[in-house]
This record gives structure tokens, C-alpha cells and sequence, in this order.
């Protein structure tokens, strides 16, 4: 594993809410090395857009505590850092780029000015050079006849462009790391793939480092080295993209690859989903959060909830969180996550619990 | 009772003076899921809604079980709706907040002038056990519900008045991929325990592929696909078809090293100013790896038979081999 350039071990994020303190992330460790790019990957609600805005301090002050952990960027501890260090930090060392593009860019103001801006933040320079820069930058984002857009609105940019122009902006002071928050997922399949093609050859040539935040398990084969599953506010799997397709270890990993209707599955394949409703992390109860919707549970599952602990293949960094893998008494260890579904018992009861909505929407 | 329950000919939807559906023909057979694909603004959602009769059709015939629908109106046309019902990307969007999920479902009921209070509420919740919620679901209101269970309410409605064809616009997109399955699965299971005929929209090409028997890909409003699943997944005959494929993530990391992308360049042109010929022109890997023969240009490709069972819209359809191929 190279040195990490950023790194969050054990953070955890709470917010203050009418229902009391709910936690949006619990114990959440990941690292980055220079030049890398790693997936965090889970649902909606998961945690992710929490965890990458708590690196930069992004969180509302009120509701948002963070209660736990600590977050680095070579070495330095960020969450202890003022607001107006912070401010140093964002943009200019750890840039993020959101899903929503229309909501991040300014509706009145032309491209160029909004780019030109950020240039004359983070660096200055005469009008001349920050144009220069900015012709340039759109054109390494790649797009078309760049001078000639300066003057167009975001409205008149298609979804993919003015996710580019986000692009463009993140890199317009050269950070070394991207937090990029699910950039794709509006998007159609040949745009995302020209969108992901730019960031990986940005880390290529640029030597940026990218924490890529997903739902999609194929965006995260081709584009990542390693992964972290997140589930209800903590990373319940993390291994080498590799090992985690190969190998997956814990049951809600099993689920997400069974429920995926990809196109190098067999047609006649039936989707496996995961039954039962997403979580709700304001009802976690100290098991296994993925309890509820487990088809593998057992009672242990109920009393505590499992370590993050070394899968049973031994690959190196390949952690898992599941009672069913415990070196003594795991019943999982040598399961066939493709033929054995669980108990039907436990899915029957699953659906069942899911169609009474116990708990409701999350 | 004829084999077609809808039949769709050369339908055209302008506004004003961009045709966002140009000239579209397509059949749906009886039982059968015809899977309707293509990126976002190539005209999917108008041409269902012209079908509805929501958006009107600027020219061209839809008929649904033999019988004209464009220019249907009145009781006629409020007749043939029933047997036709759409479901939606955004569920919660689709169902009135004010009112309760019973209420929900049996409003249509009510429109139709259909049972008694008795019997439409049994109906209820013989709908909510069938798409797998609890019946006292009820009595709880569309908000209380995640974007799945919402989306079940919104097909128990759609089903009520036990509708022959179901169209469902992108009803997967906006959940979760654990969730999407369970969707999936509940609309194949409905699908063939209620006989129905299902116009299945999506972007997503391999949901699409889990759900179709046929499969139509739309670029600019135009069909230049129309093909058996099967020959459209393994042998894509028009170079669109070809790069969408391609651009599908799988999730799979050896297969996702392997692959040579055929990566299309720029984006879709602005319907107000199409490309002469075939409107693919501007962004075609095949017509760049032909020389760009003028024939491109010159003349639109029409929708003709490659093998029996497959149609596409080019020129060169059997030569799509010239560029590298998708290699999933
Ligand atoms: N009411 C309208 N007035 C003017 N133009 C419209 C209207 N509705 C749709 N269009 C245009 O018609 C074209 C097709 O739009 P449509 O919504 O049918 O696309 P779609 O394939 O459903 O896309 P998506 O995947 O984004 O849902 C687009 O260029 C769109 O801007
Ligand atoms: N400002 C906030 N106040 C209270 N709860 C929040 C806030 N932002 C996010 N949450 C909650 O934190 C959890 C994680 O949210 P988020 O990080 O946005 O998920 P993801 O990005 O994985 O979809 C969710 O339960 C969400 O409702
Ligand atoms: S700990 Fe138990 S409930 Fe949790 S994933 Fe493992 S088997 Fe399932
Ligand atoms: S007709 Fe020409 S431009 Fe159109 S898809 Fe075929 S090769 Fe490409
Ligand atoms: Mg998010
Ligand atoms: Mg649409």
C-alpha cells in the first residue's frame, strides 16, 4: 500500500435532529495513496455525500457533529483546522465535484467568468492569462471549441458539458485530490463513460488522486483500485477491486452483485434483489446493521455488531464485517454466494416485515 | 381481438419546430415487453405520452387493439384509456400527497364508476397483497413510504382497473440497485400472472435486457433499432446500438481491463439543427471508419431488415464490424 495522502480513520458523524442525534456515519476508515483512485460504494442514504463533505468541513454547523475520528491530508490533521485554513485546503488541495451540476453553478454567470474566477482565487493573474487558462482547462475537459463558449450560461450546456465545466473548475488549481460525488449518475451511459475516461486520465497525467463516490458496481470495475462498501453509515467490506469482485466476503456485497442486472450475466439469470427497505440509520439497534435485510442472519447478529475483520480469503486489506466469518464461529466462510441464497425462511420473512413498512421510509 | 394490441405508424410529434418523434412505427404484440431505449432527450417519454394521447401526435396513426386512438376523444377515448396505464420514473411525484394510499387506489375505480365502497376497498387490498404490501398499508399516506414501496403503490394503481397494456416510462431509474431488482421482479411476475403487454422505457440498457423480448432504440426521435433481444445484445446491427453497448459499465474488472471502448465523441446534436442524412452522422464510428461515404449525408437511412427479426437504420448495417466491437 503507497503512503496515504488522505486518510479518515474511525470518523464518526452525527446530526442533531427533531428525533434526536442520528448518526450518518459510524466508524468509517478509508485511505488514499498519491495517484490513486478508490471507490466508496453503497445506496442512497448510505453515508457517502456525508463522509466526503465531513473531509471538508462542508456540513451545516449547527445540525452536524463530528463526534469521533480524524481525517489527514499528508499528515495533517484537518478537522482541527479553522475555518479559514479550511478554506486554504478546499478548492485549492482537496477539491469536490457534485452530482448536480445546475445546483453548483452559478445560473447568471457565464462559464468563462465562473471559471476565470475560481483561476483568480486560487492563483490571480492578469485577465489575459486567467483567459488563457481557462480556454485551456475547458479544453482539456474536453470540450469542443472552447473559446467560442466562454460566453454561453450553464443552461445552455447539456448535463455531460456542465458536468465538464465542474471538472474544469475542480482542476483549476491544480488539486491533489478529487472528491468526486456520484458525477456520473445523471448522466447517460456514453457520456459517463467519456466523463470517467477524463478522470482517469486526469490521475494519469495530472498525477490527481480521486475518492470516486458510487452506487454503480461497473463504473467501479473499470475505474477503481480499491473499494469500500458502505452500509447504513459504516464500510461493512473493503478489499482490491479485484479481491472484491473475485471474492466478495459479507452477505449485503453478495446481494448487491447478485442484484445487478448486468450485461455479462446469463438473460435467463433471475435478479436475486435484496430484500426488505433500504436503512434507516435513526433505527440501528447495536447488531449487525445489516440485519434486517440479511438472509444468512443468526442470533449472534442481534447481540452485537461484527468487527471489520480479515476475510476469509486472506488477501491483504481484504476486511469484512460479519459475524458469519468469525474465525471460530463463522458459519459463512466457505459459503457459495452465487448458488446459496440464504434462508428462504429469513427472505419470506424479510419481504414480509418490508411490506407491514416497520420503521417506515428511511 | 387482434394480435397487435398497439400499433404505432409513422408518428410524428413536433414542438414547434424540432420533431422530437420523427416518424416512429412500431408494433406490440400481445403479452409481449417491447423494451424502448436511447439517451436522455432522444424522444422515449413523448412518444409514450403520444400514445396516451397526453401529447399530441403532429402526424401518423396509433391504434391500441384495432382501434384509432389520435383524434379519439370523449367517452370513446376515456374508454380505451382504461385499458391503457402508464407508471412513472418518480413515484412520489405521481401520487397526490393529500390523499391516502386506499384512497389512491380506488379513485379510479371511482372515475370508472366501478363497484361498491365494499367491493373497492376489498379490490385495494387485494392489489397492495399483490404487489407485496401489507393491505392496512392503506390508510397511510404516499410520503410515509421509500421510493420502492412508493413505486409498488404507484403499479397497484396503474393494475386496478386491470389494464391489457402497461407503460412504464423509466420506473426503475430513480431507486436504488437492491431495490430496482425487486421492482423488476415484481413486473415480470404481474407481467405473466395478469397477461399483460408491457412498453418498457429505460436508458439503462441492461435493465432493459432482464425485462424485453424486443427491444427499439431511439436516437433524435427516430427508431434505428428495432430487434429479438437476443439479436440486438449479440449481433447489434446499427453502429449506435454498437456504442451504447459498449459504454455500459460491467461489473466485472478483467472484463472491464479487457474491453476496447468504442467511446462515442460529443453529444447528441440539438434537435433544432440535425445533421443532413442520417442525424447519427455527426458522432457515427462507422461512418468516420468508412472514408464518410456521401451517402451519409445525402440521404436518411430507412429502418430495413438486416436478418429476420432485426431492422436498423444505416446504410452500412452489415458492416458494423469495420470499427472495433464491444467486447462484453
Ligand atoms: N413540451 C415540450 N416542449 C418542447 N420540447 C419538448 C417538450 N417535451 C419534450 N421536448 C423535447 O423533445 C425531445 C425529446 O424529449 P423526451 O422527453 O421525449 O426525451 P426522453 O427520451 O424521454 O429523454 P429522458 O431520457 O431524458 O427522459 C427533447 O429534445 C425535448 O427537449
Ligand atoms: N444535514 C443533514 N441533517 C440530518 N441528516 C442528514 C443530513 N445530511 C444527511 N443526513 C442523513 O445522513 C444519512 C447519510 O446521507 P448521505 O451521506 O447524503 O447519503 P448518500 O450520499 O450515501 O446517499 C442519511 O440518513 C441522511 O438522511
Ligand atoms: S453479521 Fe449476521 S446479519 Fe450481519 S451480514 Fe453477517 S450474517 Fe448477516
Ligand atoms: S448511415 Fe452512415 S452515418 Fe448513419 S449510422 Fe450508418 S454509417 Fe453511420
Ligand atoms: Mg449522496
Ligand atoms: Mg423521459
Amino acid at each position: 500500500m503507497s503512503a496515504a495522502l488522505l486518510e479518515v480513520s474511525e470518523l464518526e458523524v452525527a446530526f442533531d435532529t427533531r428525533r434526536g442525534r442520528v448518526k450518518a456515519v459510524d466508524g468509517l476508515s478509508f485511505r488514499l495513496g498519491k495517484g490513486e483512485i478508490i471507490a466508496l460504494v453503497g445506496e442512497s442514504g448510505c453515508g457517502k455525500s456525508v463522509a466526503v463533505k465531513s473531509v471538508l468541513k462542508l456540513l451545516p454547523e449547527q445540525t452536524a457533529r463530528y463526534e469521533a475520528g480524524s481525517i489527514t491530508l499528508d499528515g495533517r490533521d484537518l478537522l482541527g483546522l479553522d475555518e479559514k485554513a479550511m478554506e486554504a485546503v478546499r478548492g485549492r488541495e482537496i477539491a469536490l465535484i457534485f452530482q448536480d451540476p445546475m445546483s453548483s453553478l452559478n445560473p447568471v454567470l457565464t462559464i468563462g467568468k465562473q471559471i476565470g474566477e475560481a483561476i483568480k482565487r486560487h492563483q490571480g493573474g492578469s485577465r489575459q492569462e486567467i483567459a488563457h487558462r481557462t480556454v485551456d482547462l475547458l479544453r482539456r475537459v474536453g470540450i469542443p471549441a472552447p473559446e467560442t463558449r466562454l460566453n454561453a450560461y450553464p443552461h445552455e450546456f447539456s448535463g455531460g458539458m456542465r458536468q465538464r465545466v465542474m471538472i474544469a473548475m475542480a482542476l483549476s488549481c491544480g488539486p491533489r485530490v478529487i472528491l468526486a460525488d456520484e458525477i456520473t449518475t445523471a448522466l447517460d451511459v456514453t457520456i459517463q463513460a467519456q466523463i470517467i475516461d477524463l478522470l482517469k486520465s486526469l490521475v494519469a497525467d495530472a498525477g490527481a488522486a480521486v475518492v470516486m463516490i458510487t452506487h454503480d458496481m461497473g463504473v467501479v470495475a473499470g475505474a477503481a483500485e480499491r473499494v469500500y462498501v458502505m452500509y447504513a453509515g459504516a464500510v461493512v467490506e473493503t478489499a482490491t477491486t479485484e479481491d472484491l469482485f473475485s471474492r466478495p466476503a459479507m452477505p449485503y456485497t453478495w446481494g448487491l452483485l447478485r442484484s445487478i442486472p448486468s450485461l455479462d450475466r446469463p438473460v435467463h439469470e433471475p435478479l436475486v434483489p435484496i430484500e426488505g427497505l433500504p436503512p434507516n440509520v435513526a433505527l440501528l439497534d447495536g447488531g449487525c446493521r445489516f440485519r434486517p435485510r440479511c438472509p444468512y442472519r443468526r442470533d449472534i447478529c442481534a447481540e452485537a455488531e461484527p468487527p471489520l475483520a480479515p476475510a476469509p480469503d486472506g488477501a491483504e486489506g481484504h476486511l469484512a464485517r460479519c459475524w458469519g466469518l468469525d474465525p471460530v464461529r463463522g458459519w459463512l466462510r466457505d459459503t457459495d454466494w452465487k448458488t446459496d441464497l440464504g434462508d428462504p425462511a429469513a427472505r419470506a420473512q424479510i419481504s414480509a416485515d418490508a411490506a407491514k413498512i416497520k420503521g417506515g421510509k428511511p | 381481438m387482434t394480435d397487435a394490441i398497439l400499433d404505432i405508424r409513422n408518428l410524428t410529434v413536433r414542438f414547434g419546430s424540432i420533431a422530437a418523434v420523427n416518424d416512429v412505427s412500431l408494433t406490440l404484440r400481445r403479452g409481449e415487453t417491447l423494451g424502448l431505449v436511447g439517451e436522455s432527450g432522444s424522444g422515449k417519454s413523448t412518444a409514450s405520452r403520444a400514445i396516451l394521447q397526453i401529447n399530441r401526435a403532429s402526424s401518423g396513426e396509433v391504434h391500441f387493439d384495432g382501434e384509432e386512438l389520435v383524434g379519439a376523444k370523449g367517452a370513446r377515448l376515456k374508454a380505451l384509456r382504461r385499458r391503457m396505464q402508464m407508471v412513472f420514473q418518480d413515484p412520489r411525484s405521481s401520487l397526490d400527497p393529500r390523499m391516502t394510499v386506499g384512497a389512491l387506489l380506488e379513485e379510479p375505480q371511482v372515475i370508472f364508476g366501478i363497484g361498491t365502497r365494499v367491493s373497492r376497498k376489498a379490490r385495494v387490498a387485494e392489489m397492495l397483497h399483490l404487489v407485496g404490501l401489507d393491505p392496512a398499508v392503506a390508510n397511510r399516506f404516499p410520503h410515509e413510504f421509500s421510493g420502492g414501496q412508493a413505486q409498488r403503490i404507484a403499479i397497484a394503481r396503474a393494475l386496478i382497473l386491470e389494464p391489457e397494456l402497461i407503460i412504464a416510462d423509466e420506473p426503475v431509474s430513480a431507486l436504488d440497485v437492491s431495490i430496482q431488482a425487486q421492482i423488476i421482479n415484481l413486473l415480470v411476475k404481474l407481467r405473466s400472472q395478469l397477461n399483460l403487454s408491457l412498453l418498457f422505457i429505460a436508458h439503462d440498457l441492461a435493465v432493459v435486457r432482464h425485462i424485453s423480448d424486443r427491444v427499439a432504440v431511439m436516437y433524435l426521435g427516430r427508431v434505428v433499432e428495432l430487434a429479438d433481444r437476443d439479436l440486438l445484445y449479440g449481433a447489434p446491427a446499427h453502429p449506435y446500438t454498437r456504442a451504447l453497448l459498449s459504454a455500459v459499465p460491467v461489473p466485472d474488472p478483467h472484463i472491464e481491463r479487457q474491453r476496447q471502448r468504442e467511446i462515442l465523441k460529443g453529444e447528441l446534436p440539438s434537435p433544432a439543427n440535425l445533421p443532413s442524412g442520417c442525424a447519427f452522422r455527426s458522432r457515427c464510428p462507422l461512418y468516420a471508419a468508412l472514408g464518410k461515404p456521401e451517402i451519409c449525408s445525402e440521404k436518411l437511412p430507412p429502418l430495413a431488415k438486416v436478418v429476420p427479426g432485426q431492422s436498423a437504420a444505416c446504410h452500412f448495417a452489415g458492416e458494423t464490424d469495420k470499427v472495433a466491437g464491444p467486447s462484453a
